[in-house]
């Protein structure tokens, strides 16, 4: 089914691109509206995406036919269209197939960008973050430079603030039920008449007697090099990333902006080699645009286009990586056919719509488009249909570039990041007033809701069954391979454990004590003890082998150090005490995950199984974002969880950002301690309330309990797992995993002075690999 | 000027003309738009409605008590509500699109949204029609007049309509940019004997929605601590509202 979706999408892409005026927002208007039927006769969300998907990409491929063929210009207006220059020497074939070369070399860039960004992690998230305080100024820096680039520029400057001040005023309307919370919303007939039926209306207008039109000459023009489409392409590529991701930004702005830098800074080049490179770039840029807009809901999270609020909504707002890989491979296979066709036939395409009458075509998709209109939004959609049609019109009648007609996205944009956006509305009065939709009344715009998303994490939630999820093996992907392969090598190297300084031990003799005590002095420093033990307990040794392991290495290296005995080893590391088990990288505060767990103990020969078994109980708590153990503690096994926290937390220099730990920590001195520590901010404290917890008295110290009794009671114990951010707790299950994996689920030293160094140890040669390198997974289905 | 030949001048003209006529016509059905006296009769959001996706979009009330307030750097107020009959914690996003709030609101209050019900980021959403359906549930009975507020020390009153005579900004040693205020009652005669009286505004309790009806020469209400500064009774203002709010 996803394969015949795909397929009807990219045809579908086909017909909208050749019809002049139908944009890829008016099928997925009808998309959404159909979604109940669609539900009801069982086609999966993946179909749907497909569809989406493949029209939107395979709209770009043809949508430079009409605006080639049917609309030969004969005036200046449509000068800014280098390709008709193409159609007018009778290259109307070599136009084609420039355009299907650029769009194929934006689909393949923005393939290979998006999986570039995938693999390298949240880099656009990091980019936007940096971008964000300087998006007004570098918007406002594009629409100044677009504006004075123009010509007549006051009359450019007009029709981009009329534009914008339409966008103000459309954005606000209360002509639409619902504003933009409702699926079909005032959006669809301001950009149908801004783009669509302001050209159809003045391509009627404006058109000459029937018979006017220059037929282009047969065209034997060469296909385009590789060499020649290449460069072009990869610039309108990495355009269309821009444009995706920016908000406010249109192909049509990129486009123009493209244009100007290579007049600038571009070699000097023939008219007709300008022409067919603009050709490339801009379907190039198209393509790309296209697919970055969708990607853009991965990426950042946000909606760039019609068909990224499609695919939205099909995903019930949650798009994971794998639906990424989805939409990139239906947007390929899409690509595939529309390239295939139009490369193919594009001789037999160009003469179809050139043979077409215009008129009528013209009439038809205005017809179209005001019935569409009228039958989603009624009357008031199509005041907005007329009024934005009517300022669409402006360029055109003033010869400047539509591209301006982005001030209708660009302006309001601008507003908001200023923001000053609340006191301009009030100051013109152009407050937004959203006309309610009400649940009986508006049944269509109901029905479209009436379809959950399969994808919808509500329906997930009602539908969801624990043990479907809870034992289904995930599988992940280690993103940083490299890193992590040159990690677990330093692991085994010796430099690293033994702390070589110029390829002496340094600090390895007990220095001289500074006043007399009694007995003998000190041979060995702790130091030499610590890397005594850590060697050990990193090679899996036992204290004679160790020592064996360290004389054979000391006389392989020329040192003449001593090496300590076994049994100094032994009774020195007891008394060892409170070695530091992390070393600060970072001043940042900690999300700190707290949890317990045993390991098991040697406890003498007297004792008959099963109390031949004991095991002490080690606390971790751990960094979530270094994955550093900041702190530990080893207690006999009767030690109660809660009961730790405050020594845990006692061992943190640094504050507090959050903290996270299981329902065993629910009591209110967990609480009062975590708040209490460092105040700097109260950290957001995630601990799952026990069976039958009950609200306190509202104070500082009971707050974020009650909240996470409320919310878990409202939502439910595995929603809130997911929505609160608990469920990132695991880390520290993983560590304590690690701990076993590396160091043994059992602890070597018999008393518990010595068993306590040895765990800190333990935590701080975790911390050492950890710094050397850990998997950044992801997971992949 | 529009120039060419006529055909061209004259569509240019008539352009001009529609534009300006469409964007009259749709500011105007902006402003003139008045809500349906049905809203008060919209269903009350339940918890139900929130996890039925038949729902999403649609237009609901809530009145539940503010458990914070934050304002993004874009002008967003973030509140969050909590409605205690059915345990619902639901946040209210408005956009500064929306203009100004009439109301402030403030943590423990009780407020009344009317907007529509949506989803972001897996969390429920109420989003405000407009700003006037963000109103406070919990509303003084009276305002009192200038006169009257400054015997009543002590207590936190609704004053008003009153302007401010002078209000100037100053740093405090702290390093806090404060509002000096002088507010007389609108309808009063200023030279009166207690007609006046001081008052402050403290940074961190002004937004410049507030700071600029203020500065206005429209009468506005604030709600106010009564307090004695140097022997003298001053108003602390906590909000400043427009008349209509009231």
């Amino acid at each position: 089914m996803v394969i015949v979706a795909s397929l009807l999408g990219a045809l579908t892409g086909i017909v909208t691109g050749l019809v002049p005026g139908i944009h890829v927002n008016t099928v997925t208007a009808l998309l959404l509206a159909a979604s109940a039927s669609c539900a009801s006769l069982g086609i999966e969300y993946s179909a749907l995406l497909a569809f989406t998907c493949s029209l939107a990409i395979s709209h770009t491929f043809f949508d430079v036919v009409p605006g080639l063929f049917l609309g030969i210009p004969g005036d200046e207006t449509f000068a800014l269209l280098p390709g008709h220059e193409l159609v007018k020497q009778g290259k109307g074939n070599l136009a084609i197939r420039l355009s299907v070369a650029g769009s194929t070399a934006g689909l393949i860039i923005g393939v290979v960008i998006v999986v570039a960004l995938l693999a390298s992690g949240n880099v656009i998230g990091a980019v936007e973050n940096a971008v964000g305080p300087w998006m007004l100024w570098i918007l406002l820096a594009v629409s100044v430079l677009l504006i004075v680039t123009d010509s007549p520029r006051g009359w450019s400057l007009v029709v981009f603030l009329t534009s914008g001040l339409l966008g103000v005023v459309v954005f606000g309307t209360p002509l639409v039920a619902g504003g933009s919370d409702a699926p079909i919303n005032a959006l669809f007939p301001a950009l149908a008449g801004l783009f669509g039926v302001a050209g159809l209306v003045f391509a009627i207008a404006t058109a000459g007697p029937s018979g006017e039109r220059p037929s282009p000459p047969p065209d034997e023009s060469p296909n385009p090099t590789i060499a020649a489409v290449a460069g072009p392409g990869v610039r309108g590529g990495f355009a269309g990333l821009v444009v995706g991701l920016l908000p406010g930004l249109g192909a049509a702005n990129a486009a123009t902006l493209l244009l100007l830098l290579e007049q600038w800074f571009g070699r000097r080049v023939s008219r007709d080699d300008q022409s067919r490179a603009y050709l490339v770039t801009t379907s190039s840029l198209n393509t790309a645009e296209a697919l970055f807009a969708i990607a853009a809901l991965y990426l950042i999270g946000r909606s760039r286009s019609g068909a990224s609020i499609a695919v939205e909504q099909i995903l019930g707002g949650i798009v994971a990586q794998t639906d990424l890989l989805l939409i990139s491979l239906f947007m390929i296979l899409a690509g595939v056919i529309a390239a295939a066709i139009l490369w193919r036939m594009g001789g037999s395409v160009s003469s179809w719509v050139s043979a077409a009458d215009e008129i009528g075509l013209n009439w038809s998709v205005v017809a179209f488009l005001v019935v569409l209109t009228l039958l989603l939004l009624g009357l008031g959609g199509l005041v907005i249909l007329v009024c934005a049609t009517v300022v669409g019109l402006v360029p055109l009648v003033f010869k400047v570039r539509r591209a301006q007609l982005m001030g209708f996205f660009l302006v309001p944009t601008m507003l908001f990041y200023s923001g000053q956006q609340g006191r301009v509305v009030d100051w013109l009065s152009l407050e937004q007033r959203t006309a309610p939709l009400l649940c009986l009344g508006a049944q269509l715009a109901i029905s479209v809701n009436n379809c959950p998303s399969p994808r919808d994490p509500r329906s997930r939630m009602t539908s969801f069954k624990r043990t479907q999820r809870k034992y289904v093996q995930k599988a992940y992907r280690v993103r940083n391979w490299r890193e992590y392969e040159t990690g677990l090598r330093a692991r085994g190297s010796l430099t690293v454990w033994l702390g070589l300084t110029d390829g002496k031990l340094a600090n390895w003799n007990s220095p001289r004590p500074t006043r007399r005590k009694p007995g003998r002095q000190r041979k060995y420093s702790n130091h030499a003890i610590e890397t005594t033990v850590i060697l050990g307990l990193v090679f899996g040794l036992a204290s004679r082998q160790t020592e064996g392991f360290l004389r054979s290495l000391l006389t392989l290296l020329n040192l003449d150090n001593d090496v300590p005995d076994h049994s100094t080893i032994s009774r020195r590391k007891a008394r060892l005490g409170k070695v530091a088990s992390y070393e600060r990288r970072t001043v940042k505060p900690v999300h700190l995950r707290i949890d317990s767990s045993g390991l098991s103990v040697h406890v003498g020969q007297w004792r008959t199984p099963p109390k031949a078994r004991d095991y002490r109980k080690l606390h971790l708590a751990v960094d979530e974002h270094t994955s550093d153990v900041v702190a530990c503690e080893l207690t006999s096994k009767r030690a109660r969880d809660a009961s730790r926290v405050a020594s845990l937390v006692g061992q943190i220099e640094r504050p507090l950002a959050s903290a996270k730990a299981d329902a065993a920590y629910d009591t209110g001195d967990v609480y009062k301690t975590l708040e209490n520590h460092r105040a700097h901010r109260s950290p957001k404290v995630l601990i799952p309330p026990r069976t039958g917890a009950q609200l306190a008295l509202d104070s500082a110290g009971t707050r974020q309990r009650n909240r996470n009794i409320r919310a878990r009671s409202r939502v439910g114990k595995r929603k809130w797992y997911v929505a609160s951010g608990y469920s990132r707790r695991s880390k520290v299950e993983t560590t304590f995993h690690r701990y076993k994996a590396i160091l043994g689920s059992a602890m070597r030293a018999r008393g518990l002075a010595s068993q306590r160094v040895e765990v800190r140890l333990g935590c701080k040669i975790l911390n050492t690999m950890t710094a050397l390198g850990i998997p950044d997974g992801e997971m992949i289905g | 000027m529009p120039v060419g030949n006529d055909r061209t001048v004259g569509l240019r003209y008539a352009v001009i003309v529609a534009v300006v006529a469409a964007l009259t016509v749709l500011f105007v059905t902006n402003r003139r738009y008045v809500y349906p006296e049905s809203l008060d009769k919209l269903p009350t959001l339940t918890a139900a409605h929130i996890v039925d996706p038949r729902y999403a979009g649609a237009t609901f009330r809530l009145e539940g008590r503010v458990t914070s307030v934050r304002t993004s750097r874009q002008g967003i107020v973030f509140i969050d509500m909590h409605e205690p009959a059915e345990d619902i914690f639901i946040d209210v996003p408005v956009f500064p699109s929306l203009g100004c709030l009439p109301v402030k609101p403030a943590r423990g209050e009780t407020l009344r949204v009317t907007g529509n019900l949506g989803m972001y980021s897996g969390q429920p959403q109420l989003r405000p029609l407009s700003a006037a359906q963000v109103e406070l549930a919990s509303w003084p009975s009276n305002s009192v007049s200038v006169a009257d507020a400054a015997a009543q020390v002590g207590v936190t009153l609704l004053v008003g309509p009153v302007i401010a005579v002078d209000a100037e900004f100053f740093e405090s040693q702290a390093g806090l940019e404060h509002l000096r205020l002088t507010l007389a009652d609108a309808s009063g005669h200023v030279d009166a004997a207690g007609a006046t009286v001081a008052g402050i505004m403290f940074e961190g309790e002004q937004t410049d929605c507030e700071v600029d009806r203020l500065l206005s020469d429209d009468p506005f209400l604030v709600t106010a601590e009564v307090e004695l500064f140097q022997g003298a009774p001053s108003l602390n203002v906590q909000r400043v509202l427009p008349v209509n709010a009231w």
